[in-house]
């Protein structure tokens, strides 16, 4: 081969593989536009001002901040949050006044957790740990004190005095990296003690005692004698729930990790405690028999508590033990004053805590990460992917049952209670003292408190419960005050399958400082609405029913129950034992009721009639049941319907769950729900208008309802094209359009408050759309008119990483929620964002979620009621929620497509009450919807639910789901959605992702939102159309009424931009075009002339 | 039986990496089937086809003694399939690599990865291969 000859094939094949390249990378380019135009500082729209009227800054801010800088503004989060420990921190046990500890009392503290804290969880629930304080510094009096420099960690008075060599042998064995980045905590990678891989995606770790005794501060323990803290952690986060026993001993997965280790939970259940800590907790207990420590705190950072058996025995001697659930960025301050008396714990807990995790009858019916339900027919419908299942879930193979019903929680620990000491049938062996360690509510204090003279009054719809709380003891302190209904188990009610639960939360508040000795009067106001029950099979709405409602006060869900017992003439002496303490009859109220299925079944706001929506999500009901039933739990007959899981010997789980087979409609239905083919056909409805020059700008729809036609001229303004695109890309942002001046905006994590930073490119540099962090014009006007930003922004400033939901819940404060919403919607005006993506709402449905630190509670009414007050203060800044995770989200594994069966009443009143009441009393603006299915549906395509959420609700903003692109199935699974077929039934309105193009859905489909557009060739696709302008029309909505709106005048335009590196593309792809013509031109004339020569030649 | 011989004698080395390059491209495309076939969004069905075309024509121009032409044929079909295969594995790639579940590159993947990879490296290098003595 000659040379020359060589050298053509070498440009041919490089030029080739050049422009393949090219024709490969530039579509991936496209769709990551705003990535990457973020990344390069180079923005896709830019603001002009057109005419000559001058406005103030004042004028254009709609939204205003009461902070004058953003060192303030951190500094008042570093408080906030403080505060929010303080009150949420759960004190469970405290014998013989362990605790407080004396100031700079010489304490030890163990654990790897000591030196590695939880401060959040990780996915969207994460928070920056950058500026977190550790236990260690905290108890060595470190704070964020300095206003001039909120970052620096200012030390203070010693609050503990800790043995360093211990401290410092922990920091060594943890490998703790002292926090940073945007993770759940310091991930400690010390491989003994801290293994990458164990049995599960998460391993507890900690240093044996043996090892611990061979550490350079174990010399120094009896010198720090004064009390030894153990703190001890569960982490959590997106994706993954908690395993209850080892992969290798699953009874469904097959994970292939390796055998319990020590570093896991015994059995392998990490919600236990490990091997490893078991030996550090007995070494300790030896240490205070030895009296060279005077007493044990165990300190459980964790949100997902674990099963507490060994407290309630008294297995290590521990004297107090507090909850912390992850501490946010200061919250180990709190704690360490709260050890020390300079504050008094007031919080109880928002879940039952569980003596026994197998006690808990949920955990029968809840998957974990290495236990999966699936249909066992599932192949014969052509679902599956045998290759993967064992390791992973598909999108169409797997359900669960909430064959719990309305027993969730302390709803069926006081229940099943009240029905054992009044002798009910069918309740069976039941010792609530070996199920509950402590119950819904619960939390001691320094103090002790009394309440006395309830008095109820009514007016309207509502109740006002007033009670006398005295302080019995010593110190200063709160106490939240709950209030629960009994509500009458009537023969209607169960002729008609109403469940109803002894007690129920409806609601709560919390006094303020009482002092020693003193007393003081709290009044709660409390909605009738929640007497009601959902009556699926009778009334098929709320009703109240014949028969005794008793308003109960109590401290905790327990206490509540015995004072209904006592109203009821129940003693603990007359019932043989079997009621377990006294109750207080005058802490009761009855209140006789009369069946009313019309004053509840209407929505209070508009009327709405309130009637059955979900019967498909119900496995009895839905149509397609074929020959599954499900029996759900009974208060009638407890034995006959409760199923406890068990465990083997061998640490296996018989989870005792409902079993569900396929059927073929269920197939069709989750096939045919995706497949635009199916579901869009071609119509008679006209296409609205496009491109209309009505000169309208979104500004001037500031004000106006959503029904005002004014909508409908600047609705005409939009092109097909910017339709798409608004509709195609909306991962955490919504986006600029050109033709109504519509800015672009941002939205961001998460769960419990944004994670930002106050960065100089707006949304703290991570989108390409907002334009309006409050920080940029802080400073208002230069003599040239132009904004002067705040000097600190782009200094790495960063959004308050609160405590988990849980301690929120735990506060029972609502006056608190609200400071803290009020500085999450501050945060959000001055990061840029005009959207939070949260508030986390799913139910804590079993304490093995994943996700139990974004979320507030097992009860719906303590979820809603301590969110709305948040929610709305953080609507008062402009900052839209998406409350999340809507619905029936309330596990990981699967929870691509998993499909959740429930009873209506269930629905209603323990899942979807919290976004309810959100969305009414919060005026939460906004929906996340979650991955998971109701029944069959998607829930980024339940029609039904949309409907409950616009019409039960009155939600006015976007409904928006994770569940597009590359989130629509995680790595593995199959894609179950259509975003096009979302839109046009109404789903949803938007995607959290960033299609970039309009690129076909990830269904198999060829489908692409240009393929039904007007005077195209594949027919008239009108309703579609009118469809997709509904959603813009939302989008735009939500935008007009948010704080993306300031610094727009009537007189700016949003303008479009090619960022520069798309225009370098564009270039290169055409040189590369060039080359490739070019060497195969070369090629071709070489031959040709060779042809030519040789012919000649002849 | 002279014909085959014949055949082969004719052949230079680079006739026999073409034949290790069909196999590796029967295997790949097999692999490749296996491991995606029942996932529409990562699986390129036309990236398969390319791959068995690519063989076909190849086998095709050797039995009517093209066989010169055999590499670049094979070479642009494997390059054209890798340009596929990445298209549609691209999204897998971002939801392992930054997604939010927590996961990683299964096995899978790994091995589509590797055999493309190699596929591509041997298809282009056979281009510069002589296929036949005669070849000049």
């Amino acid at each position: 081969m000659n040379v020359k000859l060589k050298l053509q094939k070498a440009a041919i094949t490089a030029s080739t593989i050049f422009f393949g390249v090219m024709m490969t990378a530039t579509p991936i380019l496209w769709a990551n536009e705003d990535t990457i135009s973020s990344a390069l500082g180079q923005p896709i729209s830019d603001t002009v001002t057109v005419g000559d009227k001058k406005y103030t800054a004042e004028e254009l801010e709609y939204y205003k901040s009461d902070f004058k800088s953003i060192k303030e503004l951190v500094m008042n989060g570093f408080k906030v949050q403080e505060k929010e420990q303080a009150e949420g921190t759960v004190l469970l046990k405290n014998d013989n006044d362990a605790l407080p500890l004396a100031k700079g009392a010489k304490v030890n503290v163990f654990g790897v957790t000591g030196a590695a804290p939880f401060y959040g969880a990780s996915g969207s629930g994460g928070i920056d740990t950058t500026e977190a304080i550790g236990w260690y510094d905290a108890f060595r009096g470190y704070a964020h004190t300095n206003p001039s420099e909120p970052k620096e960690k200012v030390k203070g008075d010693t609050l503990l005095d800790i043995n360093e060599k211990l401290a410092t042998d922990y920091t060594a064995w943890s490998h703790a990296s002292g926090g940073g980045g945007w993770g759940s905590s310091a991930t400690p990678d010390y491989p003994e003690y801290y293994p990458s891989s164990s049995t599960s995606k998460v391993n507890i770790g900690d240093v044996p005692w043996e090892t611990v005794k061979t550490g350079t501060g174990y010399a120094d323990v009896e010198q720090y004698g004064d009390a030894a803290i153990y703190v001890i952690k569960r982490t959590g986060g997106e994706g993954y729930d908690l395993p209850a026993t080892s992969g290798k001993n699953a009874q469904y997965g097959n994970q292939n990790y390796a055998v319990a280790s020590t570093n896991d939970g015994t059995y392998g259940d990490y919600l236990q405690l490990s091997p490893t800590e078991k030996t550090v907790l007995a070494g300790l207990k030896e240490l205070k028999e030895q009296k060279k420590i005077k007493k044990i705190v165990l300190i459980l950072n964790m949100a997902s508590t674990i099963q507490l058996d060994f407290l309630k025995e008294d297995t290590y001697g521990v004297d107090a033990c507090l909850l912390t659930g992850s501490v946010g960025e200061v919250g180990t301050v709190a704690v360490a004053k709260l050890l020390t008396g300079e504050y008094n714990f007031s919080g109880g807990v928002s879940t039952t805590l569980w003596y026994d995790n197998l006690k808990n009858p949920v955990n029968s019916n809840f998957m974990d990460q290495n236990y999966f339900f699936t249909y066992s027919n599932y192949a014969d419908f052509g679902f599956g992917n045998p290759a993967l299942d064992n390791q992973y879930q598909s999108t169409f193979t797997t359900y669960t049952v909430y064959q719990e019903g309305m027993y969730l929680g302390y709803k069926y620990t006081e229940t099943r209670y009240e029905d054992y000491v009044a002798g009910a049938e069918k309740v069976g062996e039941y010792d609530y003292g070996n199920v509950v360690a402590y119950p819904f509510g619960y939390g001691l204090s320094y103090t002790d408190f009394s309440f006395s003279n309830m008095r109820v009054s009514k007016s309207g719809k509502s109740y006002t419960v007033t009670v006398d709380v005295k302080n019995e003891g010593g110190y200063a302190g709160k106490t939240p005050v709950q209030i629960y209904v009994a509500k009458p188990n009537t023969s209607y009610a169960i002729e008609n399958g109403i469940q109803v639960p002894s007690v129920e939360l409806i609601d709560f508040g919390k006094t303020g400082e009482i002092p020693a000795g003193q007393t003081q009067s709290i009044s709660i106001e409390v909605n009738e609405k929640y007497f009601a029950s959902y009556d699926t099979f009778g009334a098929g709405t709320y009703v109240t029913m014949n028969g005794d409602y008793y308003l109960i006060a109590a401290q905790d869900a327990h206490e509540a129950v015995n004072n209904l017992l006592a109203a009821k003439g129940y003693t603990p002496e007359n019932t043989s034992g079997r009621m377990d303490a006294a109750g207080d009859a005058d802490l009761t109220e009855k209140l006789g009721y009369r069946f009313d299925d019309k004053t509840f079944a209407y929505t209070e706001k508009d009327g709405y009639p309130i009637i059955n929506q979900f019967g498909f999500a119900d496995i009895n009901t839905y149509e397609g049941k074929g020959n599954n039933s499900v029996k759900y739990y009974d208060r009638t007959d407890w034995n006959g319907t409760v199923k406890l899981p068990e465990r083997n010997a061998d640490g296996t789980l018989i989870k005792h769950n409902a079993v569900l087979t396929m059927t073929q409609k269920m197939a069709d239905d989750m096939r045919d729900q995706m497949d635009a083919g199916k579901v869009i056909k071609p119509d008679d409805v006209e296409y609205p208008t496009y491109g209309a020059q009505n000169g309208l700008v979104l500004l001037d729809m500031k004000g106006l309802s959503y029904e005002n036609p004014l909508w409908d001229d600047l609705l005409d303004q939009l092109t097909w094209d910017e339709t798409v695109d608004l509709l195609s890309n909306g991962r955490h942002k919504t986006q600029p359009i050109e033709s109504v001046s519509k800015p672009g905006t941002g939205d961001e994590n998460g769960p419990n408050g944004f994670k930002a930073q106050y960065s100089e490119a707006s949304g703290g540099g991570r989108f390409n759309g907002p334009t309006n962090p409050y920080a940029e014009r802080a400073g208002g006007f230069d003599a040239d008119g132009n904004y002067i930003p705040d000097p600190d922004l782009g200094k790495g400033y960063t959004t308050t990483g609160f405590s988990s939901n849980g301690v929120l819940a735990a506060t029972f404060n609502k006056e608190l929620a609200e400071e803290i919403g009020k500085q999450i919607g501050e945060e959000g005006l001055w990061a840029g964002m005009s959207g939070l993506l949260g508030i986390g709402l799913n139910i804590i449905r079993s304490p093995y979620a994943g996700r139990t630190a974004e979320y507030v509670s097992e009860d719906a009414i303590l979820s809603g009621l301590i969110s709305a007050p948040e929610v709305a203060a953080i609507e008062s800044k402009g900052v839209h929620c998406f409350i999340k995770h809507a619905a029936m989200n309330d596990c990981e594994t699967a929870r691509h497509g998993v499909n959740t069966w429930a009873t209506e009443q269930t629905m209603r009143e323990n899942y979807l009450r919290a976004f309810e009441i959100c969305i009414t009393e919060g005026n939460s603006f906004s929906v996340m919807t979650s991955f998971s299915r109701m029944g069959t549906d998607a829930v980024a395509n339940c029609v039904p639910f949309t409907k409950w959420l616009r019409n039960e609700c009155g939600l006015p903003g976007i409904v928006e789901t994770d569940c597009a692109g590359d989130m629509t199935d995680g790595a593995h699974g199959e894609a179950y959605v259509s975003r096009i077929v979302n839109v046009y039934t109404g789903a949803t309105d938007l995607n959290e992702y960033n299609y970039g193009a309009d690129v076909p859905d990830y269904t198999g489909s060829t489908y692409t939102y240009d393929y039904f557009k007007p005077n195209g060739a594949n027919g008239n696709y009108g309703k579609l159309a009118r469809a997709m302008r509904e959603s813009a029309k939302r989008i735009m909505y939500h935008t007009v009424t948010s704080n993306g709106m300031n610094k727009y005048s009537s007189n700016s335009r949003v303008i479009r931009l090619t960022p520069p590196w798309e225009t370098a593309v564009i270039a290169v792809d055409v040189v590369s075009g060039v080359l490739l013509a070019a060497s195969v031109g070369w090629l071709a004339a070489t031959t040709v002339i060779d042809i030519v020569k040789k012919r000649k030649e002849n | 039986m002279e014909k085959i011989k014949n055949f082969f004698k004719s052949k230079s080395y680079g006739f026999y990496v073409t034949v290790a390059v069909v196999l590796l491209t029967l295997i790949t495309s097999i692999v490749y089937a296996d491991s995606y076939g029942r996932n529409e969004r990562y699986m390129s069905w036309a990236g398969f086809a390319v791959m068995l075309a690519g063989i076909f024509v190849a086998a095709g121009l050797t039995a009517f003694k093209r066989c010169e032409f055999a590499p670049p044929v094979l070479a642009l079909a494997n390059f054209v399939a890798m340009m596929l295969y990445i298209t549609n594995i691209y999204n897998y790639v971002v939801v392992v690599m930054v997604g939010i579940d927590i996961s990683s590159f299964s096995t899978q993947f790994i091995a589509c990865t590797t055999l493309f990879a190699i596929l591509l490296v041997a298809s282009v290098a056979n281009i510069f291969f002589k296929q036949s003595k005669e070849e000049k």
